[in-house]
């Protein structure tokens, strides 16, 4: 393995990516992968990424804001929402955002306090909470900052 | 790219201290270097009529210059012939552990050792491909602002697999590997 899994990093790494996730809020469940992403993972897709970073002429996008991933997960059947308080019959979705506005994670709500995600080409875990994941600065995810939700199959 | 070079050139770069959140507008820099480098050397002589101004990013001096009514940026960690297998390794191990934990390109391109492995042309090609041999990474974006090729379909570059194989191919097909 070219890079440290999150299971194998220091308090100090750790803290340096992730600085509100500690062993008390998140449970690792998965190995390491870099065959998909986070967009991916909430998608229901584990065989590839989802990534738009270069818009459909090929040319890599001056907006890396959220707004593509909403229009993707739009295609999925969600609807935007205002937060990610848990509501019975809806599965929702949590889209960050770093501190210029670029889209960099999401995360998939499994239960009223536990949310899923997949963490780059680190491992899949599950969190207690949105904050869990949030760092403000460099190489940080920034905030959770828009919602979408869709009913439960 | 040329307009995007432009609208890039001046607007967004803060000239005192470009910090790491000026990403948008260093990866057009960087990543464009060779293809401009390259127009500069057909138009020679490139010393002259030079108005340049430097910077600091990231540690490392970036020029541009002001020239035939183009801002040509040079972007320049190292000078091309200077990368060592050492020096790239170094870099590569600090690019993936600092951006493993990102899910899109768009950060893992912006970081500086990324940049600069860009930034060391293709004296980086062998050592690139030679990593790709061992494990599947997104090296499509470096090998792709390096040689200007690109043997991976737009719809497959979200396939690490398929990036993998279709740079290898493309490496013994040129005799680098």
């Amino acid at each position: 393995m070219d890079f440290t899994p999150l299971r194998d990093m220091t308090p100090e790494e750790l803290a340096s990516i992730f600085p509100n996730l500690n062993p008390q809020n998140h449970l690792i469940t998965s190995p390491p992968v870099k065959e998909y992403n986070c967009v991916a993972w909430a998608s229901g897709i584990n065989n590839k990424r989802i990534d738009f970073y270069r818009n459909d002429m090929g040319e890599i996008d001056d907006d890396q804001s959220c707004t593509r991933y909403i229009e993707h997960f739009k295609t999925l059947g969600y609807i935007e929402c205002e937060n990610s308080d848990f509501e019975n019959g809806f599965e929702k979705i949590a889209l960050y955002e770093d501190r210029r506005g670029d889209f960099t994670h999401v995360a998939l709500q499994l239960e009223e306090t536990k949310w899923t995600s997949k963490l780059g080409y680190l491992e899949d875990i599950e969190h207690l909470t949105l904050e869990a994941l949030e760092g403000k600065g460099r190489d940080k995810y920034g905030n959770h900052t828009t919602y979408m939700k869709r009913e439960k199959k | 790219m040329k307009t995007a070079l432009k609208e890039y050139g001046l607007k967004n770069i803060d000239r005192n201290d470009v910090d790491c959140w000026d990403q948008k507008a260093i990866t057009h820099h960087a990543t464009m270097l060779h293809w401009y480098s390259a127009k500069c050397q057909k138009s020679k002589p490139r010393e002259s009529r030079r108005l340049s101004v430097t910077y600091k990013l990231w540690g490392d001096i970036v020029e541009q210059t002001h020239k035939e009514n183009e801002w040509v940026i040079e972007y320049s960690p190292y000078k091309k012939e200077d990368i060592t297998e050492e020096e790239f390794n170094e870099l590569a191990t600090a690019w993936k552990r600092q951006t493993a934990h990102f899910s899109t390109m768009y950060h893992k391109l912006n970081n500086s050792n990324y940049l600069k492995i860009i930034g060391s042309g293709k004296p980086a090609v062998p050592f690139i491909l030679k990593d790709l041999q061992k494990n599947p990474e997104l090296w499509h974006e470096a090998l792709y602002f390096i040689t200007k090729d690109n043997p991976v379909e737009l719809k497959d570059l979200n396939d690490i697999i398929k990036v993998q194989q279709g740079w290898l191919k493309w490496g013994k097909e040129q005799r680098i590997i």
